[in-house]
């Protein structure tokens, strides 16, 4: 059985609109479909507002989907009895880009790391829960003298292993990693990145990382989902997507990577465009409208998402399937 | 000859707890018409260093601990407050990570271009200059878009618009603060096209900070980098960065994930950037080297020469 298996998730937002009592609807996640193996991961990649925040929250929880399923080992998360939902609760966890955001910056770190063992009820002894938070924290690389200092007194990358610090109290066994890097420098993107993978085999934990930067997609990910404008475009093995791109907006991504200009790229006429507003997402095709290749039926037809090999899934009207 | 000389700068910074020397010892020149980037992880001083080339620091808490800065052949620290504000801005424009802070969101962004060619272009100060300038960083349909407010625009309109503003007064140096750190990366890579566009068509020379190694390869000439308030290898980019020297660069470039190099553990460097309060003695970097020596924590190691204008900050690795 799957660990995790999302099928056609939509999340749509009631958002004011232009004119009085207007409402409108903003399509975030757009029929997303996928499935996560226990101590694999999955990347989501993808700009700006495209949903990859909103279909991450809905996994813990924060987020109620409009449509759709998702299941945890066969159960669906949406109709669980309650001593399901608690066990889902310290089941699935989720990192942040913000470390400091997401710390309570008026309890120490004992206090926080401790916070989800208590609630959970995992362990109920006071020298045994502080045994346990110096494991935990020595797991991510900080030293006892942590426990009793506070979030503020702390650089961005040691806030970042104290959040993951947390999140593993409650033994997990998916993480939802929502740009967790993106706020670090590269010297502590690599450490927190080790981490996460060291941690992976340890406890064989599954991840969705999410992310924008390729780069690190690509170096932590098994499996990769490019987004645009709510929607999958590219699905499959996270390899063969970042060496041969199928849809031209993956195409565009890659080029787009800062170092990564070639000398075959030179002649490529670079990005265009700004990406369209999730309020008024084109009809057709949603990337047409930046799309270097677009024809007539990308702006009528929307392409849906097929399989060109058997595992790798593209949703664009001129790829062709493979043999 | 330089258009810019930055001849052995140093600045510092007082708080309740004391004074730290934050830049210490920057030199560098930048040609007409060079691109060159100033690179380093945050708090290295980057962006300091940036606005104190034309001594935009508060003081206090910023205070300026000897050097020197010229530009077009001014010595900066000599200029009156006149002079000095016609320089920035003027020979010298800046454009930052957030366009959005320097806009005013009450007016038109054709009216606040407007504003910058009557301060240093006032011969210009008309529409029809006004739609060139905006034609020249690429928005489509000039004309309509410069009756826009601030917030009818995307962060990459943005970013366009400030660098319109900042080149109406035909600069000889644009300074871009990580102009594109906040955007996406199509839209990163579409602003630095459009900065490299206009540094060959107008000649004017650029200094890119960043703190992204490949933003160097795609752009650089020539490059400098920072580690805790000092340059610790400076010279042509495709060298440092194909064949870096100083141990820190290396390392940089080793913890950084490439693109197409799969998965694998990547080479992380230990510990963490210091802060200025806590600056190691000697070498700033020994505390995270894997080449250092026990003279290393002694004495702060000088820029060597390492032939064909390459500089490094690294006793072991180019012996004096
Ligand atoms: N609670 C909400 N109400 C209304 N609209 C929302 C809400 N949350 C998100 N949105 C909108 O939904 C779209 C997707 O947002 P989301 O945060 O999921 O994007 P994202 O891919 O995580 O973007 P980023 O890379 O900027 O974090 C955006 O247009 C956003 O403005
Ligand atoms: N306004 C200020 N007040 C006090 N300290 C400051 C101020 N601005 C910068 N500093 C300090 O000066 C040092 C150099 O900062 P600077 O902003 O130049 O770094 P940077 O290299 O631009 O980093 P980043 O990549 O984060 O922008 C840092 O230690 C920073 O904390
Ligand atoms: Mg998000
Ligand atoms: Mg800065």
């Amino acid at each position: 059985m799957k660990l995790l298996e999302v099928q056609e998730l939509e999340i749509r937002y009631r958002v004011q609109g232009n004119g009085f009592r207007e409402r409108r609807y903003l399509q975030a996640v757009n029929q997303i479909s996928f499935e996560l193996d226990r101590g694999r991961t999955i990347g989501l990649v993808g700009e700006s507002g495209c949903g990859k925040s909103s279909l991450a929250r809905s996994l813990v929880l924060l987020e109620e989907p409009t449509n759709g399923e998702i299941r945890y080992q066969g159960r669906n998360i949406l109709n669980m009895n309650r001593a399901e939902r608690k066990d889902y609760r310290r089941s699935v966890q989720m990192i942040f880009q913000d470390p400091y955001g997401s710390l309570n910056p008026k309890l120490t770190v004992e206090a926080s790391v401790a916070e989800g063992i208590r609630l959970q009820g995992l362990m109920t002894k006071p020298d045994q829960i502080q045994k346990e938070v110096i494991r935990l924290l020595e797991k991510v690389g900080l030293d006892a003298s942590a426990t009793k200092r506070y979030p503020r007194q702390f650089s961005g990358g040691q806030r970042q292993r104290i959040g993951i610090a947390r999140a593993l109290a409650v033994r997990p066994e998916l993480i939802v990693c929502d740009e967790p890097v993106s706020a670090l420098d590269v010297s502590v993107q690599a450490q927190v990145i080790n981490l996460l993978r060291e941690l992976q085999t340890d406890f064989q934990l599954s991840y969705l990382f999410i992310t924008h930067d390729l780069a690190v997609v690509e170096n932590i990910s098994h499996e990769l989902m490019v987004m645009y404008l709510g929607q999958i475009v590219e699905q499959g093995p996270a390899k063969k997507i970042i060496s041969q791109p199928k849809h031209p907006y993956s195409q565009m991504l890659i080029a787009s990577i800062p170092g990564n200009r070639t000398e075959a790229d030179e002649n490529w006429s670079g990005s265009r465009g700004d990406i369209p507003s999730p309020l008024n997402v084109p009809p057709g095709c949603p990337f047409h409208s930046r799309c270097p290749l677009a024809e007539e039926r990308c702006r009528l037809e929307r392409p849906l998402l097929k399989p060109i090999t058997p595992r790798h899934l593209v949703a664009c009207h001129l790829v062709a399937t493979e043999d | 000859m330089a258009l810019l000389e930055v001849n052995d700068l140093s600045i510092e910074l007082s708080d309740r707890q004391g004074t730290y020397r934050i830049v210490d010892g920057l030199s560098l020149d930048i040609a007409p018409g060079e691109s060159f980037c100033l690179i380093g992880e945050s708090g290295s001083g980057k962006s300091v260093t940036a606005l104190s080339l034309t001594r935009l620091l508060p003081s206090p808490p910023f205070s300026y601990a000897g050097g020197e800065v010229r530009i077009d052949n001014q010595d900066v620290f000599g200029l009156d407050d006149r002079t000095l504000r016609r320089l920035r801005g003027g020979k010298v424009s800046y454009i930052f990570q957030d366009p959005v802070a320097y806009l005013n969101p009450v007016h038109r962004v054709g009216t606040q271009i407007l504003e910058m060619l009557k301060l240093h272009r006032p011969e210009k100060a008309n529409q029809e200059r006004i739609v060139e300038l905006l034609k020249l960083v690429e928005i489509p349909a000039p004309e309509l878009r410069l009756k826009d407010y601030p917030h009818q625009m995307s962060g990459g309109m943005l970013q366009r618009v400030m660098i319109a503003i900042a080149l109406a007064s035909e600069p000889l140096l644009l300074v871009a603060d990580e102009p594109t750190t906040a955007l996406d990366v199509t839209v990163q890579e579409q602003i630095l096209r459009l900065l490299e566009k206009l540094r060959r068509q107008l000649g004017m020379a650029v200094l890119l900070i960043s703190h992204n190694l490949g933003v160097v390869h795609d752009f650089a000439d020539r490059v400098a980098v920072m580690y805790a308030g000092q340059v610790v290898e400076y010279g042509k980019a495709t060298e440092v960065l194909n064949a870096p020297q100083h141990p820190y660069t290396e390392a940089l470039l080793e913890a950084a994930p490439r693109i197409g190099s799969g998965q694998h553990r990547l080479q992380a460097i230990p510990g963490q950037v210091p802060p200025p309060h806590s600056f190691p003695s000697g070498c700033r970097f020994h505390t995270r080297c894997n080449l250092t020596e026990p003279s290393c924590s002694i004495s702060v190691p000088p820029l060597h020469p390492a032939g064909d204008g390459r500089m490094v900050r690294c006793p072991i690795r180019v012996p004096s």
